[in-house]
């Protein structure tokens, strides 16, 4: 089997939301000697890059783009492993969060899928968290932090997050995106956050871009 | 009239001022060399310039000093105990001893841990004699003071030495930051009650009873008192006081202030007559803290930056040298060595880095010999030993020496300051072409005309390069300065350098051409900016303002800037779009309210009273309060609808020095006489 066929199957394996072709195209690309991140690249993330703009588009539904990341992550769960140690050490340190008082991660779920196939390392923190652990997390050494909230009385916990950092030495260290329907430009840009996002391709299109 | 004696000990000279003070004009001014080891030997010096009727009249005696700043950097001044309430110390600033005690607040003030009161108690016994003030920082103090206070009420009580609480110098977030100023702070107390001492020492000498103020790093002053509690904000006084003397020359309250000097030049912004800060606070001596000093920007071109000819291009360097018109003057052989120039050109390797070339117009003198020769060569130590009687050129030098020339490392011995370089450099170019009349022209012209022969261009040619890359430079410095501030990054990026270049050469590209206009006027000040500050202004079509007595910049700002306090306070609901409950922040603590109106009042009320008192102990009259109000809000989503975030308040009173009236002065001026 060529490595273009592998490559699309890994692709089309998360566009058509197929997990079982996912985890034997994973396979077999460790087989064949394809570099796992550019089976990664190339494939997985080619596959749910699709699947992000057709999203952002209105083309499908949400419950699709879900069932395509369990796919994604099937892929992934053999190709990361394979992955020099070297080639880690240079990725960034991302960690995803819901802010305390809120459980909705649907989005932040999404965005920990699409920075780990854009080769962050992601830590996800969970929902529910309170500020003062996301701070620590961040003081133990981030370069990104994403949070987000659905509901409106949870924002104030975005800000109390943010001056947390600048409290304990961490902000300037880390690029801090925000999200979630209440949030807007503004408010990231009175909190102190760098960048609020629409969803989750834009949001990782941005760190990339940085 | 009222008139104050304005002082300023630079890293050079210390300069003294006698300002008339309603009239903005300078009556009398006088320099003297600074004297590091003992800073009143340069002040005595300097006044005692001054004129003696003037000096009976003085009523208010103002300093900047770099002394703070020095002993910061070079590690001086008190031994420092530590008290971390909460939160750990990054360790940016070495301590004596430290502790972390549990304790410290949250955001909303409220208390994350209690206080433990014997752990406190135990540290400070156990430092007992061996410090001589307390540095006490808690975590989130700024939101709610009351550790710190508590730990400073067991200093008083049981050791009886100065104690800093971090929430006095800085209502910023950030506790190592804090806590590095406080530690600051600490160290320095002894340091300016010394200085203070020895100036008011100096001043009675004279017959001055006049208070003394002291300035700070963002351009007001403080009276001597509130000096020995808070010395760290005088640290970096010098480009505040600077920038303050510019704008009293110039009349402008919103400028660009260019200062140029020997080895650089400072950038600084006025805005609203008061200079630019540093958002996040100043970094002193490497460490980040949170005290408030103007933001400058520096370049590394001045009057004594090195010229030189590389591969046939005129190249400006940061490398401060001697200029050869003024090293004529000292040693005439310079000029002799010159004058066997003729027909040669100047030639370096085309690999060669611009320190590692070395022309045949520059000469080396030993300024220092190595009292241990091991980390030395013996032709290094021979090298030094010829260049020790006056200057040579490293040909010369090497015939003595009797090696090749390259064999020498005279680049070593440059960078370990044992010899100085002495070449061309902007002051020559302005002598060569007869702008400058100061020094020895004739070795100017004459190292231009040997410098030219290594370019395609005359000696005039050379000469108007050399002008162009300055102006350049000078441009593409301050323009890289306004642009970075403007968009946040100091990247142009391939268009923006660009569009820099073609604005700044007025040569235009194949379909556009560019032209920046910068919308503030240019203050120059400093001894060479007359000649060069006109180019920039010229380029970007503003105004320029040069006045005689930019020489003592400094001096004049010291002692013409008001005395200033401000109490920041934030107020914010207990959740965002809440109607009812505020609470607001403080260095006078924590306070709730029902409504954002009750909360403003209130606020505003308290901060007033503080920061009047403090003007006030601070020996100020005629005293002014403005209140800064910055709204933060937000929309929602993409709704239109807005909601409040919080409020800062900044209430600033700021008045003028009370002068002093007694006229005892006079008798004690005619009895020295």
């Amino acid at each position: 089997m060529s490595k273009e066929q592998i490559l699309e199957d890994l692709a089309n394996a998360v566009i058509n939301c197929k997990a079982d072709l996912a985890k034997t195209s994973a396979e077999k690309a460790l087989a064949e000697g394809v570099n796992p991140v550019e089976a990664i690249n190339e494939g997985l993330v080619k596959g749910m890059s699709v699947v992000g703009e057709r999203y952002a588009a209105h083309q499908v539904y949400l419950p699709q783009v879900l069932v395509s990341s369990k796919c994604l992550y099937a892929g992934l769960d053999i190709l990361i492993p394979a992955i020099p140690k070297d080639d880690l050490a240079n990725s960034k340190k991302a960690a995803t969060v819901v802010v305390e008082g809120d459980v909705h991660d649907i989005g932040k779920n999404i965005v920990k899928t699409m920075l780990t196939a854009g080769g962050f390392v992601v830590n996800d923190l969970g929902k529910d968290v309170p500020p003062a652990t996301i701070a620590a997390a961040a003081k133990d050494g981030l370069d990104v932090l994403c949070m987000s909230t659905l509901m409106t009385p949870t924002m104030d916990r975005m800000p109390e997050v943010i001056n947390l950092m600048k409290e304990n030495g961490s902000r300037g260290s880390c690029t801090v995106t925000i999200g979630g329907p209440p949030t807007s430009p503004s408010f990231a840009e009175e909190i102190g956050a760098d960048h609020r996002d629409n969803n989750a391709q834009d949001c990782v299109n941005w760190l990339k871009a940085m | 009239m009222r008139t104050g004696l304005g002082l300023d000990t630079g890293g050079t000279y210390t300069d003294a001022v006698i300002m008339d003070l309603d009239g903005s004009r300078v009556l009398c001014k006088a320099k003297s060399p600074t004297t590091r080891e003992d800073l009143c030997i340069g002040i005595r010096g300097a006044i005692e310039a001054m004129d003696g009727e003037l000096l009976k009249d003085v009523g208010v005696v103002s300093l900047s000093s770099t002394l703070a700043t020095n002993s910061v950097v070079e590690g001086k001044g008190a031994r420092v105990a530590l008290v971390c309430i909460g939160c750990e110390y990054d360790g940016s600033l070495p301590v004596d001893f430290s502790t972390v005690v549990p304790g410290g607040h949250d955001l909303r003030g409220d208390e994350a841990a209690p206080l433990d009161e014997a752990a406190v108690a135990e540290f400070l016994e156990s430092v007992r004699g061996r410090v001589d003030g307390v540095a006490i920082t808690g975590y989130l103090a700024v939101r709610n003071p009351d550790h710190e206070n508590r730990v400073r009420g067991m200093v008083d009580r049981i050791l009886g030495i100065p104690a800093v609480c971090g929430h006095d110098l800085s209502s910023g977030l950030g506790f190592s930051e804090r806590a590095s100023t406080c530690v600051m702070n600490a160290r320095l107390i002894p340091v300016i009650q010394d200085l203070i001492g020895s100036v008011k020492t100096v001043l009675s000498e004279f017959g001055i009873r006049a208070p003394l103020m002291m300035v700070r790093g963002n351009g007001s002053m403080m009276g001597e008192e509130e000096a020995r509690r808070r010395p760290v904000e005088t640290v970096l006084s010098g480009p505040a006081a600077s920038m303050i003397g510019a704008m009293v020359l110039s009349g402008k309250r919103d400028a660009i202030v260019m200062d140029m000097g020997g080895t650089t030049t400072d950038i600084g912004i006025l805005r609203d007559g008061k200079p630019r800060l540093e958002p996040e606070g100043a970094i002193i001596g490497g460490t980040r803290t949170r005290v408030m000093a103007a933001e400058i920007s520096t370049s590394g071109i001045g009057g004594d930056s090195r010229i030189l000819v590389v591969n046939g291009t005129v190249a400006l360097s940061p490398l401060r040298v001697m200029p050869l018109c003024f090293a004529a003057g000292r040693w005439p052989r310079i000029k002799e060595s010159l004058a066997s120039l003729t027909g040669g050109k100047p030639w370096s390797h085309a690999v060669q880095d611009e320190r590692s070339v070395v022309l045949d117009s520059e000469f080396f003198r030993t300024l220092r010999v190595p009292a241990d020769a091991r980390d030395f060569s013996g032709s290094d130590m021979a090298l030094l030993e010829a260049l020790r009687a006056e200057p040579l050129t490293l040909k010369e030098a090497a015939a003595i020496v009797g090696v090749h020339p390259y064999t020498l490392n005279v680049r070593k011995l440059e960078s370990l300051g044992r010899v100085q370089r002495i070449g061309f450099t902007p002051t020559d170019m302005l002598h060569a072409s007869g702008e400058m009349d100061q020094f020895d022209s004739e070795a100017s012209t004459m190292a231009a005309g040997y410098l030219s022969r290594g370019t395609r261009m005359d000696a005039e040619g050379f000469l108007a390069d050399c002008r162009e890359r300055i102006r350049v430079k000078l441009c593409t410095e301050l323009m890289r300065e306004l642009m970075s501030e403007e968009t946040g990054s100091s990247a142009l990026g391939p268009a923006g350098e660009d569009l820099l270049a073609k604005s700044i050469s007025g040569v235009p590209g194949r379909d556009f051409s560019c032209a920046v206009t910068v919308r503030k006027p240019i203050i120059g000040i400093g001894a060479p900016v007359g000649v060069y500050i006109p180019w920039v202004a010229e380029t970007f079509g503003t105004e320029v303002f040069i006045d005689p007595d930019s020489d003592v910049g400094n001096a004049i700002g010291a002692v013409s800037s008001s005395i200033s306090e401000s109490v920041v306070v934030l107020i914010r609901p207990e959740s965002i779009g809440a109607e009812e409950g505020f609470q607001a922040f403080s260095r006078l603590g924590r306070f709730e309210f029902r409504t954002l109106d009750e909360a403003l009042e209130a606020s505003e009320a308290a901060a007033r009273e503080a920061a009047v008192k403090a003007v006030a102990d601070s020996g100020a009259e005629d005293v002014t309060v403005t209140v800064d109000r910055r709204d933060s809000e937000f929309e929602y989503g993409d709704t239109g609808m807005r909601s409040l975030i919080s409020v800062e308040l900044t209430v600033t009173a700021a008045g003028r020095p009370r002068p002093f009236s007694g006229r005892g002065a006079h008798c004690l001026i005619r009895a020295r006489a």
